[in-house]
């Protein structure tokens, strides 16, 4: 083993990641070689420095921060907004299947007036509305003003509950 | 490798904030470690560590389990460092790293701090002046002691090319360390 083919196994020997015989050859090697002695002592030396590194740690502050823009980004949903993304899902569900089948149903209908409730907040009552519109425009008459002109069906008695509720919101 | 456990695993796929305490627990000192390392300043590097923690904590669900959790963890961070460098949003220096920017060092005496500010400094000057390929080895060698094998699987590099360029990039840091040492008796005349 000469130096050419012994340094670039000085770096594997500082880590520990030669087979015995082949560190056997090494240090049989730097015995004998002051210069190859002096280029393991400098690698040993240069991988000495990064001790300021590894005793870093995170600091609080990346804790709070991450806890802040954690809170920002994903803000826990109120439960009120959950029931009532649902109830307009559901709502929007049975008028189209209400207007399509011509039947009625309780639960989706529940779900509906869930929503037209006072506590509704001004997205809610404005996606509301929306809703009010276009069930309007499928059942032909108006999204306000006398239900009466709705007919009897379970679609427009429907609608005319919700025309209430926003009404009394 | 200290991997992550089953049960804090589930709590970063859960999202939320219970999931947030657990990834960092288990990774924020390693991924800070990375990011102070690859990028040199302290403020760089805890904005990048955030970012990785919450994309860690927003990818865990999908973690696909190819590698280990930590393998993963650490190759998402070495990504978005050398991307980050790569944009030039984060200029190596070391030096901004003072005691009083890291409160949580053990606290040092002041002569302590000192000669540790000075060694940062110097490093960091090291590390800027080599590829990010050499610095990226070197780090996950010499800062976090992962073993070749480990930081294989993080690079996606063979072993055989880890070795090597762990050589070169030894080299390459004594070949900086000899100019500085050269240079050194002409600073102190001037």
């Amino acid at each position: 083993m000469n130096c050419l083919t012994l340094r670039p196994l000085l770096s594997r020997r500082l880590d520990d990641e030669l087979a015995p015989a082949e560190r056997d050859r090494v240090d049989h090697h730097l015995l004998g070689c002051a210069a190859c002695r002096v280029a393991a002592e400098r690698l040993a030396e240069a991988s000495a420095r990064f001790a300021v590194l590894r005793e870093a740690r995170a600091p609080a502050t990346l804790r709070e921060r991450l806890v802040r823009t954690a809170a920002h980004s994903h803000p826990a949903p109120h439960p009120l907004a959950i029931r009532a993304a649902a109830a307009m899902l559901g709502a929007a569900l049975y008028l189209t299947a209400a207007w399509l089948v011509g039947a009625g149903a309780a639960r989706p209908r529940q779900a509906v007036l869930e929503v037209a409730t006072p506590s509704a907040t001004r997205e809610q009552a404005l996606r509301i509305e929306h809703h009010l519109s276009d069930a309007a425009q499928l059942l032909g008459g108006p999204a306000h003003g006398d239900s009466a002109t709705l007919g009897d069906s379970p679609e427009a008695r429907l609608l005319a509950h919700l025309i209430h509720a926003r009404e009394t919101r | 490798m200290k991997d992550i456990d089953q049960q804090d695993l589930e709590r970063c796929r859960r999202g939320d904030a219970a999931g947030l305490e657990a990834v960092f627990e288990v990774f924020g000192d390693r991924v800070f470690r990375m990011c102070l390392s690859l990028l040199g300043q302290h403020a760089d590097a805890e904005d990048a560590a955030q970012e990785v923690l919450l994309r860690i904590l927003d990818k865990a669900r999908s973690f696909a389990g190819r590698s280990s959790f930590s393998t993963w963890v650490y190759r998402v961070t070495v990504n978005h460092c050398l991307n980050r460098r790569k944009q030039g949003r984060s200029p190596a220096s070391l030096s901004e790293l003072t005691e009083q920017q890291h409160p949580t060092c053990v606290e040092p005496s002041p002569f302590e701090a000192s000669a540790r500010a000075e060694q940062r400094e110097q490093l960091s000057r090291l590390l800027d002046g080599m590829r990010s390929e050499f610095r990226a080895v070197l780090v996950l060698r010499e800062v976090e002691g992962l073993s070749y094998r480990e930081c294989a699987e993080v690079l996606e590099i063979p072993l055989g090319t880890v070795m090597s360029r762990l050589a070169r990039a030894r080299s390459r840091l004594e070949a900086l360390l000899e100019a500085r040492r050269a240079a050194e008796p002409q600073e102190s005349h001037s």
